[in-house]
């Protein structure tokens, strides 16, 4: 350091104290650029005029092009969203537009090749949504108009239905007179929801008329009656936790036949006391959970009553299902069901497996309740069980013919009865365990009948025993 | 008389042979409750085997723990197996009481039932099968009934239908409930003649009964039992009056008659006539004429009686 405070360096020129002012600065020679007048002396802060970004030309409220501004932005006049010409939103062409937008009357996506397009008819003239002809809201076919659409029919949730003179079968089909009967008897083949009524009443009784047998020589023929009560707790349960309702009400039925099952056989009581409690309680369950959900949208009720003619196809499919599995496992297993239902006690001495029998009935006890209960109501499912059974015994002493002879008059008082309940226009449930318990009432007169008849006859000389069959089964 | 002593040792089982029904101190009853205390019984092939005793003495439960269904507590039962076969090969004719009447099955197919677990999973009965069956009815003697209702049959009938249904099952053990209860006396010894039969032709036969002299005396081995065995053997060394008085709890006179054991079953009127002593336990001829009509005494036998013949005018003791 030098005495007067500097610090000294090597090199001369660097050091500070040396270095010239501006002020005395050599004017730089003519090569070097001046720097522009309206620049230099500006500072260039954000309040500054020219071209920062708040300056005027081009800042967000000054006039040029920005994309406030006049000509062509994205919010200008031509072109704008709520401007006049040929935007999406404009006339053309825009959704509320008469020509051509998807709610348009002619041609548009959701209208149908086949739809008849009428002359315009100037009253009705534009056809826009709510006009006359034949769009999918007016009149003829929409989904609430009574004939032939995919809605109509016997609706599951009863509706108010149209006048009866409205009904099918409407008054503008003509019938020629000379094949009218015909025609009329033939008539309700050619709707898709009665022939799938019938086929399901006709699997339906087959299903019960076999079912049945089991059921009713086993003495517990409530117990139809008793599950399908059951399983009504159980749909409102599976409804609740949005289960499948097959399945969710297929295993409650199968849990309560096991433990019916099971209270019968471990304690002194009676299979009709075990079926009264424990069914009544199952079913006192879904009326509790059913009385506490504030809104049901699903439709308990007509499980009360049956639906044939609502019958679906998933409904179809499941009724079939069943009863493939039940013809299966009662022709496979038929002498093992045969031994365990006439003398359970014997059967098992013998080696039949009685106790897993026991769980396989319940199973397809459990699982043909719930599809029958679909047809014919939780009030009517009872009758289906029992009255084809108690016809064949009456008919039959041996136990391979009173099994075809069940199902078989199953099967046939769900078809005819669907058949006449259309018919003389009567509930379909109601109409099929009509007629089985008219036909039961014609079966007992005539066994009562023939067996009288032929009592009487020894003492003229006729046959001396009673044929196979006849009467026996009364006594 | 179907097994008079004399022939005792024409029944008598084969020592070597493995034993068709071994229990080893058994105590077996239902729901924990034992009906059968500490029973030790040994069954060889070609027995025929009659149990003895009152109501509730445990006979059905012993049949029934033959067959595994009843529950045994303590013990050992071990039943013969044939080798190769999974199955107990016991056959099992029920009460006649215990059946439900009008369950619509003929008599064919009743009888095919006995073969239900031969061919368990196929859907019906072979030609060999039905054949089987038809032989077997043809040897009881109710071919002819085949397409019958089991209703529309005598009790004798009857009782062949569940022995055919039964023996069907092609046996080694056949174990009957009470086979002569609640049917007539032709019937009674109609079946036990088939029964004894049966017997000769190798089937070892265990049958309950409560009727001594109807069908107890004419085995050739009685157990009896009153919770637990009393006495097992033939039946000149089982009816004492020593041993019914410790199985029913009452005194009962026996009488040898002509080489045949008699029990007056229902003696008390004599007994009070005796003042309270039964009559003289051993006799030939009954000089104590009976007042009572109802009740034949020895002494009204008729003379021409066959000893063999099974048909026992006595047998009026069995009501």
């Amino acid at each position: 350091m030098t005495d007067d405070g500097r610090v000294a360096f090597p090199i001369r020129w660097f050091n500070f104290s040396v270095i010239p002012t501006p002020a005395t600065v050599i004017p730089t020679p003519a090569t070097v650029i001046p720097t522009p007048a309206t620049v230099i002396p500006t500072p260039l802060n954000r309040h500054s005029y020219p071209l920062n970004r708040h300056s005027y030309p081009l800042n967000r409220h000054s006039c040029p092009l920005n994309r406030h501004s006049c000509p062509l932005n994205r919010h200008s006049y031509p072109r704008n969203r709520h401007s006049y010409p040929l935007n999406r939103h404009s006339y053309p062409r825009n959704r509320h537009s008469y020509p051509r937008n998807r709610h348009s009357y002619p041609r548009n996506r959701h209208s149908t090749p086949s739809t008849v397009i009428l002359p315009p008819q100037p009253s009705f003239y534009p056809l826009n949504r709510h006009s006359y002809p034949l769009n999918r809201h007016s009149y003829p076919r929409n989904r609430h108009s009574y004939p032939l659409n995919r809605h109509s029919g016997e609706s599951r949730n009863p509706r108010p239905q149209p006048p009866e003179k409205q009904r099918y079968p409407p008054a503008e089909i003509p019938y020629a007179a000379h094949n009218a009967v015909d025609k009329m008897l033939l008539e309700p083949f050619e709707l898709g929801f009665f022939v799938r009524a019938i086929i399901a009443a006709s699997l339906v009784g087959g299903l019960c008329g076999l079912m049945g047998i089991y059921i009713v020589l086993r003495g517990m023929s409530y117990i139809g009656h008793g599950l399908s009560h059951a399983i009504f707790g159980g749909a409102v349960v599976s409804w609740i936790m949005s289960i499948n309702f097959f399945v969710g009400a297929t295993v409650w039925g199968f849990l309560s036949a096991l433990l019916i099952a099971w209270t019968t056989r471990r304690n002194p009581i009676g299979s009709d006391a075990a079926i009264g409690i424990i069914t009544t309680a199952s079913f006192a369950l879904g009326v509790a959970i059913i009385s506490r959900g504030s809104s049901f949208t699903r439709d308990f009720e007509a499980s009360l009553w049956g639906s044939v003619l609502g019958v679906d196809r998933t409904e179809l499919i499941a009724i079939a299902v069943v009863a493939a599995i039940v013809a299966t496992v009662f022709f496979v297993a038929y002498k093992l069901f045969l031994f365990t239902t006439f003398d359970p006690d014997v059967a098992q001495f013998y080696g039949v497996p009685t106790g897993w029998m026991d769980t396989l009935f319940s199973l397809l006890l459990a699982g043909t309740v719930v599809v029958s209960m679909q047809v014919l109501g939780v009030t009517m499912i009872a009758a289906a069980v029992v009255i084809p059974p108690i016809v064949a015994r009456l008919l039959t002493n041996s136990f391979r013919i009173m099994a075809l002879t069940s199902t078989g008059i199953g099967v046939g008082c769900g078809a005819l009865g669907i058949y006449i309940s259309y018919f003389v226009d009567v509930s379909s449930g109601a109409s099929v365990v009509l007629l089985s318990a008219a036909l039961f009432v014609l079966t007992l007169a005539g066994v009562k009948i023939r067996s009288r008849f032929i009592r009487a006859a020894p003492r003229t000389g006729g046959l001396a025993r009673l044929p196979r069959g006849a009467g026996d089964a009364l006594e | 008389m179907l097994h008079p002593p004399e022939l005792e040792h024409l029944h008598r089982p084969d020592p070597d042979a493995r034993p068709v029904v071994e229990l080893r101190g058994v105590t077996a009853g239902y729901n924990g409750t034992p009906v059968l205390k500490d029973v030790d019984l040994r069954v060889m092939p070609g027995d025929f085997v009659g149990l003895l005793g009152p109501s509730g003495s445990g006979k059905t439960t012993l049949l029934r723990t033959v067959l595994g269904a009843a529950n045994v507590l303590s013990g050992q039962v071990s039943v013969y197996d044939r080798p190769g076969s999974r199955r107990n090969r016991a056959g099992y004719v029920p009460q006649l009481a215990a059946i439900d009447w009008n369950f619509p099955v003929t008599v064919e197919e009743t009888v095919l039932m006995g073969r239900t677990m031969v061919n368990a999973w196929f859907p019906w009965y072979r030609r060999q099968e039905r054949q089987l069956a038809y032989d077997m009815m043809e040897r009881l003697g109710i071919a002819d009934l085949a397409k019958r209702h089991i209703r529309q049959l005598s009790g004798g009938q009857q009782q062949r239908v569940f022995l055919a249904r039964a023996l069907s099952s092609s046996p080694e053990l056949l174990l009957l409930d009470e086979p002569t209860s609640g049917v007539d006396v032709k019937t009674r010894d109609d079946v036990m003649h088939l029964l004894h039969d049966l017997n000769h032709a190798g089937v070892t036969i265990i049958l309950t009964t409560h009727e001594i002299n109807a069908v107890a005396v004419h085995l050739p081995r009685i157990v009896c039992l009153n919770g637990s065995i009393v006495a097992d053997g033939p039946p000149h060394r089982v009816i004492t009056p020593h041993i019914l008085q410790e199985v029913y709890g009452a005194r009962m006179p026996v009488i040898q008659y002509h080489g045949m054991t008699l029990v007056a079953e229902s003696a008390h009127f004599w007994m009070e006539q005796n003042g309270g002593e039964p009559l003289s336990t051993v006799a030939d001829h009954s000089h104590d004429a009976a007042p009572s009509h109802a009740h034949p005494t020895p002494g009204n036998l008729p003379a021409h009686h066959h000893h063999d013949s099974g048909d026992i005018p006595a047998a009026a003791a069995g009501c």
